[in-house]
């Protein structure tokens, strides 16, 4: 179980320290017999069916570039920095 | 009497005959802030300047003889997930900290536009996930009641200083039960509105299919009111909002009246899951309607009950997993620590806490090949049949009645290492959520450690005003809720 957390949480970007390891394997256990209680069900077409709501694909002003920038940790030339995807 | 203690509609009858200044409100509520905050730990940040100025703003045009807005001169304090332009936003995550959101809330933008003034930003579990206001980065809230006990979560920085008396009201929001079981643990009225009544543009996202934003009060008149200014379409922002229909209105000035109101008590809420004297407070506050007010209440049943729990976390878990990789520590919010060889997966994990981090694993596995048929999309089945025996329920009674928590405010600490307690303290709140439904906690006494208790009230989609009438009633009958105004 514990590889399998940090297989999770390396699909999520994230890290679990050893020393913490222990406390989300136990969570994660009681989560997952908690989801096994669910009863199979059938698709019930008299059910009502989901709605895909969607708005309007418009044209809209953006936000300020400014205050973007702002928010950004690390911004270089006007533009928000972020680390290399490819090396030489 | 003072200022603080008054609720917003009286400070608006005040305000209109001119007999207070909006100047001499905000002071009132700051003093009151200023007295109970190093106990309660409820606000995040405070706005003292730009709402005194808007204060002054405001007293400048009443003077000058303008009409008074709708909410012109009153406080209000909003639940640190709800964006606020240039304020900071939080969600009391580690990884927003210092961020400053370029555009306000659509809640928040009507509220300004009504001449709301802002107080401050309101504590809660990280990203609104949890049960206790104990997952915040910055800080834990104290119960107003009882400063050794939990507020309750996730919006338990809201309850908290609604009930202590430091806003009249407050903004929270409200996924499987973060408005209701708050406004439960301490004492005020807390309303789910029902999906798409308002708009969720500048929330937060935590599970985009079950959040809402809701209002807390003290009084039924002020609930009603605030819930009027937020509500409505915002279909250029939220296409899920919609505007309401007729039958949600609510008049204040009609007499209160549940006279022949059906009312179902789900037998599925009153069992040894739920303590007995919660259970005691409902049955009595029922029975109270049916002798004294006229109500007929009915038992009734909605089978699913006991799996709605798993089925909301396996839902909200799966959103959040997706909602929550947006924080990269690139765009906004906490930078990855020098140094980093992967700096996303650096910041992600300084910047998220345990409950966040465990729920987007929760998410990342029911999302998982091998795993989405058998939990995922069993989930998603379920909710579609909670909605189906809430709409076949409804043709018997009008509105339902159940306890909005289990218990009554724990300690703080108590339950933190006990995971399925924290996830059962959800069980009464969940089922609606996922129906999409409007549900409303209305306190309705206390226990003999002297800690309130909520019963909720959920009805069908849009009938609000029908919720607000059933408290209203409520609320007369028993002769207002109870404020701590003690110097805590």
């Amino acid at each position: 179980m514990q590889a399998y957390i940090q297989h999770l949480a390396r699909l999520a970007k994230l890290s679990v320290p050893n020393d913490k390891l222990n406390t989300f394997t136990e969570k994660m256990c009681a989560f997952m017999k908690l989801a096994e209680t669910l009863p199979p069900l059938e698709m019930d077409e008299r059910l009502p069916a989901e709605r895909m709501l969607l708005r309007p694909d418009t044209v809209q002003p953006s936000l300020p570039r400014e205050s973007v920038l702002h928010n950004a940790p690390k911004v270089q030339d006007e533009y928000i920095a972020a680390p290399g995807t490819l090396q030489d | 009497m003072e200022l603080w203690k008054m609720s917003a509609t009286e400070l608006a009858a005040l305000l209109d005959t001119r007999q207070v200044t909006a100047t001499e409100v905000c002071a009132s509520f700051f003093a009151r802030i200023d007295e109970t905050e190093p106990k309660l730990d409820a606000f995040l940040h405070k706005t003292r300047e730009a709402a005194h100025r808007r204060a002054a703003e405001a007293d400048r045009r009443l003077a000058a003889g303008e009409a008074r807005r709708p909410l012109e001169g009153l406080p209000i304090g909003l639940k640190d997930n709800i964006c606020t332009r240039d304020i900071p936003t939080t969600c009391a995550s580690r990884i927003l900290e210092g961020f400053l959101p370029p555009y306000s809330a659509t809640v928040a933008e009507k509220l300004d536009a009504a001449g709301a003034i802002l107080l401050g930003k309101l504590n809660m579990d990280e990203f609104a996930m949890g049960s206790s206001c104990e997952n915040s980065y910055f800080k834990a809230t104290k119960n107003p009641w009882d400063l050794k006990r939990v507020p309750g979560g996730s919006s338990g920085g809201a309850a908290a200083a609604v009930a202590a008396g430091q806003l009249p009201w407050a903004l929270g929001s409200d996924t499987g039960g973060s408005v209701r079981g708050p406004a439960a643990f301490c004492g005020v009225l807390g309303l789910r509105p029902s999906y798409g009544a308002v708009s969720r543009c500048g929330l937060v996202a935590f599970a985009s299919s079950l959040d809402q934003i809701g209002p807390m009060a003290r009084t039924v008149d002020d609930l009603a009111l605030l819930f009027s200014v937020i509500c409505g379409a915002d279909k250029a922002r939220d296409a899920t909002s919609c505007a309401l229909p007729p039958e949600s209105a609510f008049d204040p000035a009609a007499e209160p009246s549940v006279k022949g109101m059906r009312l179902g008590l789900l037998k599925e809420y009153f069992t040894a899951a739920v303590d007995a004297s919660v259970r005691g407070a409902v049955e009595k506050a029922a029975r109270h309607l049916e002798q004294q007010a006229g109500a007929v209440v009915i038992e009734t049943s909605l089978p699913s009950t006991e799996h709605a729990l798993a089925a909301y976390y396996i839902i909200s878990s799966a959103e959040a997993s997706s909602n929550l990789a947006r924080y990269d520590g690139i765009q906004y919010g906490m930078a990855a620590p020098s140094g980093s060889t992967d700096p996303i997966t650096a910041a992600r994990s300084t910047g998220f806490g345990s409950e966040a981090k465990r729920r987007i694993l929760l998410g990342t596995q029911v999302l998982s090949s091998g795993y989405y048929e058998t939990t995922y999309k069993r989930a998603k089945l379920l909710q579609r049949q909670i909605a189906a025996e809430y709409k076949s329920v409804f043709e018997q009674c009008d509105l339902l009645l159940t306890p909005a928590m289990p218990s009554t405010a724990f300690r703080l600490g108590e339950k933190l290492a006990d995971p399925m307690w924290m996830l059962q303290s959800d069980i009464c709140t969940t089922p609606a959520s996922l129906a999409g439904l409007p549900a409303l906690s209305i306190p309705c006494g206390f226990s003999a450690q002297g800690l309130p208790i909520g019963m909720q009230a959920v009805g069908p989609r849009f009938s609000e005003g029908k919720l607000f009438m059933l408290a209203k009633a409520y609320e007369a009958l028993i002769g207002g809720f109870p404020m701590q105004e003690g110097p805590l």
